[in-house]
């Protein structure tokens, strides 16, 4: 695996993936594979649609090896053809529309000074872990596509912020934007779950 | 000290916290925003759930999906397309690149 990853890192590497050598996008696939297949996962698709987008996005790096440029890491070339499979596998615009109003849910949390008028219900700290994970795949499936990926990119895969800003092609204030989004949005719908419990006797 | 720096408002701690913009911040700023998290319980409650929804959601994905069959057997589709030399155009398409 280390020295996968370090031909991957190699300059000659985007050299081989234009080449469609064989040995390359094999190394590409075995160190990328699962990352992507739980990547799609994450992004909200069964199983089998995640599979089948996964394949795909493999298939489209070895259709589009010969534009590979090199500018950027192939990992980050890999997910951003995840992206927009993803992107066209999840057509949600009636969700985002119908959901967009996070901003001013929060903005409601916060008085004219700036000071929490509504703050955050005071939970067990024990019980909110643990009943996050029941939770959390639910509030997920309210969340638009990009903020999903945002958050999973960042959360899940631990990614940089500059390569996620490439994968979604956004700035690094408009990916602010969708984290800080997501995670209220996120928090909201985990706390009208009544998930943690009430820790206030 | 810190001067105007550390009259952070709730507001922007939670916006700070939840868009993760903290690490192009200053040190003073920095500073201003350990200052008030460690005196505002409010915004210390609120930054330990986000980062406890984050670790959660880590863990969930990091367990799951690492089904080592349905890997291989994907591996071997994906291997198989990529050892085909790129003769007949397919019928998935590139349009989206």
């Amino acid at each position: 695996m280390t020295n996968v990853s370090a031909a991957i890192d190699d300059p000659d590497f985007a050299e081989r993936i234009r080449q469609r050598d064989a040995e390359a996008l094999q190394a590409v696939t075995g160190a990328y594979l699962a990352q992507i297949l739980r990547a799609a996962r994450g992004a909200g698709l069964d199983p089998q649609r995640a599979e089948d987008v996964t394949q795909a996005t493999f298939a489209t790096l070895i259709e589009a090896a010969p534009r590979f440029e090199g500018r950027s890491h192939v990992r980050t070339w890999l997910f951003g053809i995840l992206y927009k499979k993803i992107s066209e596998a999840r057509r949600d615009e009636h969700r985002a529309a119908q959901l967009e109003d996070i901003d001013e849910v929060v903005e409601k949390r916060f008085a004219p000074d700036g000071k929490w008028a509504q703050p955050p219900r005071p939970v067990d700290a024990r019980l909110y872990d643990a009943e996050i994970r029941g939770g959390i795949e639910e509030c997920l499936e309210g969340l638009p596509t990009k903020q999903r990926m945002a958050f999973i990119l960042r959360e899940v895969e631990e990614l940089e912020s500059n390569e996620i800003c490439k994968i979604l092609e956004v700035t690094i204030t408009n990916l602010g934007v969708l984290l800080y989004r997501a995670r209220n949005r996120l928090r909201e719908c985990l706390e009208a779950k009544g998930v943690g419990g009430r820790a206030d006797a | 000290m810190w001067g105007v720096e550390q009259m952070l408002s709730c507001k922007e701690v939670a916006r700070i916290v939840a868009s993760g913009e903290l690490d192009e911040y200053t040190r003073g700023r920095r500073l201003a925003l350990q200052l008030h998290l460690l005196t505002c319980r409010h915004c210390r409650q609120y930054a330990r759930q986000l980062r406890a929804i984050g670790t959660t959601a880590r863990g969930l994905w990091r367990e799951e999906s690492e089904d080592p069959s349905t890997l291989e057997r994907l591996r071997r589709t994906i291997v198989k397309d990529s050892s085909r030399p790129s003769e007949a155009p397919s019928e998935r398409g590139e349009d989206d690149l």
